[in-house]
């Protein structure tokens, strides 16, 4: 097939201006505040907003610019990319390969999920992060790692891929930090050695690359074509530092840790894009770097295969045991993000149309319920799931929403990660694995026992475990009762984004009406 | 390669000399004349040193002899485009350590002669860089060794003291070593003048023991400064020096210095060829290597900063040499562009090092907690020098290590391959926890905030920073090009 290429600078604009929007940030606002000691209460929700409004408004400026801005480069690129032209840049930086771009339909399909997810959860950040000590540095931040995961997704070849991934993980970092609770260091240092650890083996691989191919371009269907050990050890090298953005078990236990304690946005932000990153590294691995035919000779895919179908059960089963909300979410992700490996390591058209949908369809869904806890956690200061009884009526948009999300995660008709488990089980079916489509079955069911009760906790105010004890429930109704005449319902800033993901959970479930399936079908179609 | 004759290579020898002449005469309380006398000496010997590079861009070397004391055996500089690159490096350090000095020294005793053997030092440095043969380069090498030591005892504490002596008795010993096989090359050759490919050919590898037994012990000599485990424990005794030293001439100019004098031994004086046919090359990188682990483990361990710092050089040394010891041109080209990747990286971290030190008296990792908060721009360099050395893209330090595990690749030796990656993660273990307690934990310090050093050290620190970072964007116009005609004198 003949691709037309179009030299383009818009995607180095894409990414500087959240790069340069994030350092513009660190002098908005604040100052350097000089709160002596970090307070023990790592919520901070009742603080008042020690800002002065000259200085917070300067800032959302900024924010909801140098979001929008690649939000519209990425609209205004779709109608030349679906036409099936490439967008190329190169820069004459960074030696030896110098800085290039290339965006085609993959690129362009996840440059604009991340775009618009990034544009939600900065709009939802301005309002959970309200009243925190050193909000500079958070969004400034945010957008730095936006813009690395950006730059990711649109870079050129396998150097530049490596820069931004580099970039993105360490400025994560701080990110998981923020709160700077003895918890929070203790999970940013194991997230920054899980990242040097990611880093190096990514350096390793894509050096033993270069040498024994001379090209790191992202422009083939598979530059490795012989069986070599070093070919092997390149392998293994991708796949470590893939997997650990990507939380494939075994080296997802960073996740857990550095969700609960980064702020809420920042863990969406890493559920939603950053896991995606991960993945996004998996498909030019499998479809570029090694080529299909490649991968079908030498079995490897069946390694990843099976750790991704391990990697769902362990992260559902685990989830379960998890009463800190956003570790269930965090070992829900770990599963979530196994459907997409599976799906990508199964090498079939209908299990990659799956795999690529479902990238979309997790960051609506999952992207969803971390909103909606972050209101309910900001608003009511609690994490634990036992004590969510009857939240539904302090939060009846919130916890409506996130049942919407539950059930989509379940994979029901017509949400949309109905079609992503469509997809895989036609994928399975494709090389006679029947087995895989149980296994989604059960994981499925897993997903419904422990995402369900807590919808209907919320709103039916039962107590859980308490085997109906009447003195119990007594109590806990009239706690329900006290609670449900003051509205604890989010922020408008905060709420809408959570509306928007909700309706998107609906939206691209609908067959009729499907767009984003017609792309990862056509991006399928170009990846086979 | 052509080669012109000219005084120039003297004069980048003699301004120093020039300079510290004067600074002798200049009284200890006149601090603002002598800074200045030490800033234009040091300025006027890099514009010399640019002088010769531009001859060398044009690909002509630049010749001198001084003294011939007989046929064969001559004070004689020959620049070629190892020895500017390693000129180079160093003399642009030199501007920025004496800035930094003259912050760091603020209001201590003993400047005159801190100064006075801070600009002479620069003269022994360069003389090494453009020695012609191993007689000029061991002359200087001695003189490199007397310079720097009352720079090593400087605070003239008992512990100095005992820290010098160690100091004198390591480095005369790997002199001594030199001047052995120097004697005996001269004996074998007829003359021990530098040239690409080495000067053994013509002996066909004879007398073999005899020449596998010098090659020990030049090599050994020069490895003593390089800090070559197990001979480099004068370098962390070293770091009682003040700040300055520590970081230019205990990072950059003494311990390179022996690298490059190896250096020197292997391609201009025995010759791949050679080395391959004594097959003496695998004994070395075995203590290479030791060296490389070791160095990493013991700056692990070491909670003094400086001291962390030291072992962290001896450590990124061993992937100079390794780089050498590969004999392919890519292994060289790696090694040569970690002379100055490294040498730009280490003094960054060493200044800031030194700033913190300075600034607030505590000279241990464990008491710099919160430390970022007070000082965020100088330790903002260190997060830079710290990643840079890890490897993370795009500060400078990725290339070098591109191009060394290239060439272990090519060369088929997956122990170096993996030896580099051990050691980079056992940099990010001793640099990166420094940085995360620096902004994210508390610590307590005499004054709250606003600790930042003053301008004449923030800035050095601030400026090799954004180099550091711009070293590894633009390296194809800057470092790679000078590495590239190292690497095609050599080989080609």
């Amino acid at each position: 097939m003949v691709q037309e290429t179009m030299n383009s600078i818009i995607p180095f604009l894409m990414i500087i201006v959240p790069l340069l929007s994030g350092l513009a940030v660190f002098f908005t606002g604040g100052g350097r505040n000089s709160h002596g000691s970090i307070d023990s209460n790592k919520y901070q929700e009742e603080k008042a907003d020690d800002l002065p409004d000259g200085k917070a408004v300067p800032r959302n400026i900024i924010l909801m610019v140098s979001t929008l801005v690649p939000l519209g480069l990425s609209i205004y690129l779709f109608p030349f990319i679906a036409r099936g032209t490439i967008i190329v840049s190169n820069f004459d930086i960074l030696p030896p390969l110098g800085l290039t771009f290339r965006v085609d339909l993959l690129g362009q399909y996840i440059s604009l999920l991340f775009t618009f997810f990034g544009f939600i959860i900065v709009l939802y950040a301005i309002g959970y992060m309200r009243g925190d000590p050193l909000p500079q540095r958070f969004f400034g931040f945010l957008l730095l790692v936006f813009a690395g995961s950006l730059g990711v997704v649109l870079a050129g070849d396998l150097f530049t891929f490596f820069l931004f991934f580099e970039f993105m993980s360490i400025m994560y970092f701080v990110l998981v930090v923020h709160d700077a609770t003895t918890d929070a260091v203790a999970a940013g240092v194991k997230f920054l050695f899980m990242t040097i650890i990611a880093g190096v083996a990514l350096f390793l691989a894509v050096v033993i690359v270069f040498r024994e191919t001379g090209s790191l371009a992202l422009d083939t269907p598979g530059l490795i074509t012989t069986y070599s050990t070093l070919g092997l050890l390149a392998f293994l090298g991708f796949m470590i530092a893939f997997g650990t953005k990507a939380a494939m078990f075994p080296l997802h236990f960073w996740m857990p840790d550095a969700y609960s304690f980064a702020p809420l946005p920042a863990a969406t932000f890493s559920s939603a894009i950053m896991l995606k990153v991960g993945v996004y590294g998996f498909i030019r691995v499998f479809y570029n770097v090694f080529g299909l035919e490649f991968l079908e000779m030498v079995n490897w895919d069946l390694v990843i295969m099976l750790i991704a179908v391990f990697t769902i059960l362990f992260g559902s089963t685990i989830a379960i045991a998890q009463d800190d909300i956003i570790r269930r979410l965090a070992y829900s992700g770990i599963a979530q993000v196994g459907y997409i490996i599976l799906g990508i390591a199964l090498l079939t058209p209908n299990a990659l149309i799956g795999a690529v949908f479902h990238i979309m369809a997790h960051a609506f869904m999952k992207g969803c319920m971390f909103l909606c806890m972050g209101a309910v956690i900001k608003n009511t200061g609690n994490r634990s799931i036992r004590k969510m009884q009857g939240v539904g009526h302090q939060l009846p948009i919130t916890m409506l929403a996130f049942t919407v999300a539950a059930v989509t995660s379940v994979g029901i008709p017509p949400f949309n990660v109905f079609l992503t488990k469509w997809h895989l089980s036609l994928g399975a079916l494709d090389i006679n694995q029947f087995w895989l489509i149980i296994i989604l079955l059960i994981s499925s069911l897993l997903n419904a026992a422990y995402y369900l009760p807590i919808s209907y906790h919320a709103f039916l105010g039962l107590e859980e475990g308490s085997h109906g004890e009447s003195a119990h429930h007594g109590e806990a109704g009239h706690h329900g009762e006290s609670v449900k005449k003051k509205s604890l319902e989010p922020v408008p800033v905060m709420l809408i984004p959570i509306l928007i993901l909700t309706f998107g959970c609906l939206v691209f479930g609908l067959p009729t009406y499907n767009w984003p399936l017609e792309i990862v079908k056509t991006v399928a179609a170009m990846l086979h | 390669m052509p080669s012109i004759n000219s005084s120039l290579p003297l004069w980048s020898v003699l301004l120093p000399v020039i300079g510290a002449v004067i600074i002798s005469r200049i009284p200890e309380k006149a601090v603002k004349a002598r800074n200045a006398t030490a800033l234009i000496s040091v300025s006027a010997t890099f514009l010399v040193v640019v002088a010769i590079l531009l001859h060398l861009l044009k690909n002509q070397l630049v010749e001198f002899t001084l003294v011939r004391f007989m046929p064969g055996l001559e004070l004689f500089f020959r620049i070629d485009p190892l020895g500017i690159l390693f000129g180079v490096t160093a003399s642009i350090l030199w501007i920025f350590a004496i800035v930094y000095s003259t912050g760091y020294m603020a209001k201590q005793p003993n400047q005159r002669r801190f100064f006075l053997c801070f600009v002479i030092s620069m003269s022994a440095t360069l003389g090494v860089a453009f020695a012609g043969n191993l007689f000029t380069m061991y002359i200087f090498f001695e003189y490199l060794t007397l310079a720097t030591y009352p720079l090593v005892i400087h605070s003239q504490t008992d512990e100095a003291t005992r820290s010098g002596i160690k100091y004198i008795a390591y480095c005369f010993g790997g002199g001594g070593l030199i001047l052995f096989s120097l004697i005996i090359l001269q004996g074998i050759v007829g003359h021990v003048n530098f040239a690409p490919g080495g000067i053994l050919g013509a002996t066909g590898g004879e007398p073999r023991f005899l020449l596998t037994l010098i090659f020990f012990m030049v090599v050994l000599g020069f490895g003593t400064k390089g800090a070559i485990m197990p001979f480099h424990s004068w370098l962390p005794a070293a770091m009682v020096a003040p700040a300055p030293v520590s970081s230019l001439l205990h990072a950059v100019a003494v311990v390179k210095s022996g690298i490059f004098g190896m250096t020197r031994v292997l391609y201009f004086i025995y010759g791949p060829d050679m080395l391959i046919e004594l097959n003496v090359v695998n004994y070395l990188a075995i203590m290479v290597v030791f060296t490389i682990l070791v160095g990493s483990i013991l700056a692990l361990r070491h909670t003094v900063f400086k001291m962390r710092l030291a072992y962290s050089t001896i450590s990124q040394l061993g992937y100079i040499t390794l780089g050498a010891l590969m004999l392919t041109p890519v292994g060289l080209f790696g090694g040569i562009l970690h002379i100055m990747n490294h040498a730009m990286l280490k003094i960054t971290l060493f200044f800031c090092a030194g700033a913190v030190i300075k600034v607030t008296g505590k000279t241990d990792v464990r008491e710099m907690r919160g430390i970022g908060k007070r000082m965020p721009i100088t330790m903002i360099a260190f997060a830079v020098g710290g990643l840079g050395l890890i490897g993370v893209l795009p500060i400078s330090g990725y290339l070098s290590k591109f191009y060394l595990l290239t060439g272990a690749l090519d060369a088929d030796r997956l122990v170096f391959v993996a030896v580099m990656l051990i050691s980079s993660l056992l940099n990010s273990m001793y640099y990166l926890p420094i940085v995360v307690n620096a902004f994210f934990r508390e610590g307590e310090f005499d004054k709250p905030k606003d600790l930042e050093a003053p301008l004449t050290m923030l800035v050095p620190i601030l400026l090799l920073a954004i180099i550091c970072v711009a070293l590894g964007l633009f390296a194809h116009k800057t470092t790679m090009p000078l590495a590239e005609n190292v690497v095609n004198y050599v080989f080609y």
